[in-house]
């Protein structure tokens, strides 16, 4: 084999594996909402001890004035991309659970929000919509 | 030589790099939803029933109650020269860290729960307007 040839060899050897670069990642904080358990709670009358009981403790507490606020949340996000030797393409997509409940001054439930939107979570490139 | 240049391009694949991310977070709350709050008539029940849980609660001054959604899709190319020391990863999302990236919509609702201020923008200034400051420990 000719020196030329040896080294176009050399060169192919050298690109086949670093074109192959890809990759997917997914993570989670916390534990997925229950929607049936929230609907178990009534604004008016299930009180902050009746709410941890049946939902845990909430991931935060905001004290507003004598009220005070329970945010309940599951966040999902995924990451998927690609290189091409110096060139990289990422895309992350991340959605939530999540759930905020507001207990009056006697700490009883008075109004309950929530959305969830975590399981509509995307693998995708960065020239994609995917939620449009 | 030519082939040497090439073959030696992939080496400065970890300090040279050219990259198009796209970072979607959130879904946005409908702007028509928004719009279908009236001031001084509308409550917190109203806003929770048409617009879901808010991503952030915040204590307002005088006792007002702030409330915020938002979402954000940014698109970033770029180049970029490093050199990395270590590598730190976290596996959790903060709340707080995000909320300078993310724009929609900020709600203020007085003492008894009828909204009187709707503000659009990016959530961590409108944060810094409407949330009260903590107080001065002495």
């Amino acid at each position: 084999m000719r020196y030329e040839e040896r080294m176009k060899v050399l060169t192919l050897l050298l690109l086949v594996p670093l074109f192959s670069s890809c990759f997917i990642s997914r993570r989670t904080a916390n534990e997925p909402l229950q929607a049936q358990r929230m609907e178990v709670l009534k604004p008016g009358t299930s009180t902050a001890g009746e709410v941890a009981n049946t939902l845990g403790a909430p991931n935060e507490v905001v004290q507003l004035g004598k009220r005070m606020a329970w945010r309940y949340d599951f966040s999902a996000a995924k990451m998927a991309g690609f290189s091409i030797i110096i060139l990289t393409f990422i895309n992350e997509d991340a959605r939530a659970d999540r759930a905020w409940l507001f207990f009056d001054e006697n700490s009883v439930l008075q109004y309950a929000g929530r959305t969830l939107e975590a399981d509509r979570v995307e693998y995708a490139m960065p020239w994609q919509n995917v939620h449009d | 030589m030519r082939i040497i240049a090439v073959a030696c391009l992939p080496l400065f694949a970890g300090c040279v790099s050219f990259k198009y991310e796209r970072h979607s977070t959130y879904e946005p709350v409908s702007t028509a939803a928004v719009d279908e709050l009236a001031i001084g008539t509308s409550d917190l029940s109203d806003a929770l029933a048409k617009l879901g849980a808010p991503l952030y609660v915040w204590e307002g001054v005088n006792d007002a109650v702030v409330i915020a959604y938002g979402s954000s899709n940014e698109k970033q190319l770029g180049f970029s020269i490093s050199l990395p020391l270590f590598e730190q990863a976290s596996a959790s999302f903060d709340y707080d860290d995000i909320s300078s990236k993310l724009e929609g919509f900020v709600l203020v609702f007085e003492p008894d729960l009828k909204l009187r201020i709707v503000r659009a923008g990016l959530l961590g200034e409108l944060g810094k307007a409407f949330k009260r400051r903590p107080d001065v420990v002495e």
